[in-house]
C-alpha cells in the first residue's frame, strides 16, 4: 500500500508551512499547530478561529505524519485533538487510511485505545444509564462506566468536524474489557464508537514512537491479567469438573462389597491384658481392601495389625509411640485403614485391649469393625479437587479486587 | 455462472460476460462503453479512465464477507458534495448481484428493493423519520466515470438526488430520485476490516 502525498501548505492566518498527510475528502479542518487558527479545508483554508493561547499536550507520543499497523491496515496519524475532561486529560489522534477510512487512537496516562465509528445503536439510551447497567450493542453486552463533560484544549492537523479550543462534548461510556462503547453528544447529533484497548508496546513499536513515561497502573479498558493465577484458574475449571465427576463415580459405584469377618480368639494374654482377633477372607488380592474399626473410646488397642493365618504379618496400622508400639489411643474414636493383600484367602486382624482383666466366655470386643474389599479410595482426587477449588476460589477473589479497583476509576460526575 | 463471450466493436478484442443480464460493459482495451440490448452490442462512446485510487475492493479480485464470497465485476465513481464515493457491482456466491458502496472506510452492502410509493426527496430532511428509519444524510450525486460490467446503463455526468435512511441496527436504505423515478436499495453497513480480500 502506497504512502498518502504530503503536500504543504502555508496557515492562511500566519504563514506557517503546514502539510497536508492526505486525510481524505471528508476533512473538514485544518488546524495550524503555530497559530491556533483553524482553517476552513473545505472553503480554501479561510480562517474559521483562532487559539493563540492553545498549550500542546504535556505528553504525546505520536506526532502528525506517522504511520503503523493497526488491525493489519496502515493509518497515518493526521490530526492531534487534546482533551480535558473530569479530573484527567488525554489526547486522540486522528487516523486516516484511504481503504478503511477513519479511526482514533486515544491516548491516557501511558494508555491506548483504537477506536472507530459504529453503525450499531444502544439498545437502551446510553444518557439514563446507571453505573454497570448493562447495554446492548450488536449482540455484545457492555456495562454502563461514566458520563462526563470533555472540553478541547488543542488541536492541529486534519479533523473530520471541526473542533475549537475551549469546545465541549458530553461522552457516555459503557465497557466490555477490552472493548469499550462510547457515545458522543453534541447539540447537532449523536454519534458512537467501538474502541478497543491496544497495548502500548504495539503502538509503539509499529509507529516508531517513544513513551517516557510508564502506563499508569490502571486503565478502565485494561484486561484482567495474571500471569500465574490466570492459566491455572482456566486449567482448574475443567480440571474441577472431572475431577468432581471421578470422585461422585467413587463414592457412588466403587466402595467396594463388605467382607464377614468373626470372632476367633478373646484370650487373656501372660501380661493380663485380654488379645483379640477376628477372621475375614479376601477374594479380591492385591486391591485396595479398607478396613474401619471404632474404637467406642473404651480402651486403647495395642499392637493393631493384619495377619495370615500362619501369623506372617501383612499391614501394621495405628499411630508409633515413643517406644516403637504401635498402638490406637482410647482418645480416637475411630480408625481408616487400607491394605493391599498378595493371595485371595482368610486372614486375621489382631490387636490387644490395654486393660487388664479376664473375658468371659461371652465376650463381645468393645470395637466396631468394617472390612470392605475392592474399594477405590478418591482420597487423591478429592484432595486435587479441594485444591482446584481454592485455585478458582482465589482467581475469583483477585479478579474481584481488580474490577473493583477498575470500577473505581468511573467519575462520581453525571451529565 | 453461466458464461457468454461477446467481442468490442470498436476493438475487436473478447468481452468477458460473468452476467447474463449485464445491461453495460466498458471494454478493458479501449475504454468503450458498450450497452447490451438483447443479444446485439450497441457502442455507446468512449468511457473516461478511473481514478485508480486505494481501494479494499478491485474488478476481478474476489473478497469475503462474513463466510460469503464475493466477486466484483463492476465499478462506478460518484461525485457529491464531499467528494466521491464508489460503487461496485458484485455478485454473490449465489450469482445475484449486490451493490457495494464504498466512502472513505464507510462500507455498505444494498441490493435493489421496490421503492415506497409516493416519497419525494424534498420531504425527506435530515433526521426525518418514516417507521423506525431516519433520514441520515441527502444530496446530488453525479456519475463521473466507471468501468467493468453493471446491471443498468449509466452515463458519465448523469445526475441524482440520494437519501440515506438508517436504522439503529445498522440497516440502511437508500433512496435515488431522478427524472421521476425513484429507485430505492436497501442494505446494511459493514465493518471493513471484516472483509477479507482473497489472494
Amino acid at each position: 500500500m502506497s504512502a498518502p502525498k504530503i503536500k504543504s501548505i502555508q496557515c492562511t492566518n500566519c504563514g506557517a508551512p503546514l502539510s497536508l498527510h492526505g486525510g481524505g475528502h471528508k476533512i473538514q479542518t485544518l488546524n495550524c499547530q503555530y497559530c491556533g487558527s483553524v482553517l476552513d479545508a473545505k472553503k480554501e483554508f479561510k480562517v474559521l478561529a483562532t487559539f493563540s493561547e492553545q498549550q500542546p499536550p504535556l505528553l504525546s507520543p505520536l506526532q502528525l505524519g506517522m504511520q503503523g499497523e493497526l488491525k493489519g491496515v496502515i493509518f497515518t496519524v493526521i490530526g492531534i485533538v487534546s482533551w480535558l475532561g473530569g479530573s484527567t486529560g488525554w489526547v486522540d489522534y486522528q487516523l486516516f487510511s484511504p481503504t478503511h477510512g477513519y479511526a482514533w487512537l486515544s491516548y491516557e496516562d501511558g494508555h491506548w485505545v483504537f477506536m472507530r465509528r459504529t453503525r450499531y445503536l444502544p439498545n437502551r439510551s446510553m444518557w439514563s444509564l446507571s453505573k454497570r447497567q448493562a447495554v446492548q450493542i450488536n449482540n455484545q453486552t457492555f456495562h454502563f462506566f461514566e458520563r462526563y463533560q470533555a472540553t478541547i484544549s488543542y488541536v492541529s492537523g486534519e479533523l473530520t468536524w471541526l473542533a475549537k479550543v475551549g469546545d465541549s462534548t458530553i461522552l457516555a461510556d459503557a465497557i466490555d474489557p477490552p472493548y469499550l462503547f462510547e457515545a458522543e453528544r453534541s447539540d447537532a447529533e449523536s454519534e458512537y464508537y467501538m474502541g478497543e484497548y491496544i497495548e502500548a508496546d504495539t503502538i509503539l513499536t509499529t509507529f516508531q514512537a517513544n513513551d517516557d513515561y510508564p502506563p499508569a497502573k490502571l486503565h478502565p479498558l485494561m484486561p484482567y491479567r495474571s500471569k500465574w493465577l490466570q492459566p491455572l484458574v482456566k486449567a482448574s475449571k475443567p480440571f474441577a469438573l472431572i475431577l468432581l465427576f471421578i470422585s461422585l463415580m467413587i463414592t457412588l459405584f466403587m466402595q467396594g462389597s463388605t467382607v464377614p469377618y468373626q470372632l476367633v480368639k478373646a484370650e487373656k494374654t501372660p501380661s493380663g491384658k485380654v488379645n483379640v482377633s477376628y477372621e475375614f477372607k479376601i477374594d479380591k488380592p492385591k486391591r485396595l481392601i479398607k478396613l474401619y474399626l471404632n474404637t467406642r473410646q473404651a480402651k486403647t488397642l495395642l499392637n493393631p495389625n493384619i495377619t495370615d493365618l500362619q501369623g506372617k504379618l501383612v499391614h501394621q496400622f495405628g499411630t508409633k509411640d515413643t517406644n516403637g508400639r504401635y498402638k490406637i489411643s482410647s482418645t480416637i474414636k475411630s480408625v481408616d485403614s487400607q491394605f493391599v493383600v498378595p493371595v485371595a484367602g482368610s486372614y486375621r486382624l489382631n490387636f490387644i485391649e490395654d486393660d487388664l482383666y479376664t473375658p468371659s466366655s461371652n465376650y463381645i470386643p468393645t470395637v466396631g469393625l468394617k472390612i470392605t474389599e475392592g474399594y477405590v479410595d478418591p482420597y487423591y482426587f478429592t484432595r486435587l479437587l479441594i485444591i482446584s477449588i481454592i485455585i478458582i476460589v482465589l482467581g475469583f477473589v483477585l479478579r474481584w479486587l481488580f474490577e473493583s479497583e477498575r470500577w473505581a476509576l468511573a467519575s462520581a460526575g453525571d451529565y | 455462472m453461466p458464461t457468454k463471450s461477446i467481442n468490442c466493436p470498436q476493438c475487436g478484442d473478447r468481452l468477458p460476460l460473468t452476467f447474463l443480464h449485464s445491461k453495460l460493459v466498458v471494454c478493458a482495451s479501449c475504454h468503450s462503453t458498450i450497452f447490451l440490448e438483447d443479444d446485439a452490442v450497441r457502442l455507446a462512446g468512449k468511457q473516461s479512465v478511473l481514478a485508480e485510487i486505494p481501494s479494499l475492493i478491485q474488478i476481478q479480485q474476489p473478497f469475503s464477507y462474513q463466510s460469503h464470497t464475493y466477486f466484483p465485476v463492476g465499478h462506478v465513481r460518484y461525485q457529491y458534495d464531499s467528494g466521491f464515493w464508489d460503487e461496485w457491482w458484485v455478485f454473490d456466491e449465489g450469482g445475484e448481484g449486490v451493490w457495494v458502496s464504498v466512502d472513505e472506510g464507510d462500507f455498505a452492502f444494498e441490493k435493489p428493493v421496490k421503492a415506497p410509493a409516493n416519497i419525494t426527496f424534498e420531504k425527506l430532511t435530515i433526521d426525518t423519520k418514516i417507521n423506525n428509519w431516519r433520514v441520515t444524510e441527502r444530496g446530488t450525486a453525479v456519475c463521473d466515470s466507471f468501468e467493468g460490467e453493471l446491471p443498468e446503463i449509466i452515463k458519465s455526468g448523469d445526475q441524482f438526488d440520494y437519501v440515506h435512511l438508517s436504522k439503529p441496527d445498522g440497516q440502511l436504505l437508500t433512496l435515488e430520485f431522478s427524472d421521476n423515478s425513484v429507485k430505492a436499495y436497501k442494505g446494511k453497513w459493514v465493518d471493513p476490516f471484516e472483509i477479507t480480500v482473497n489472494t
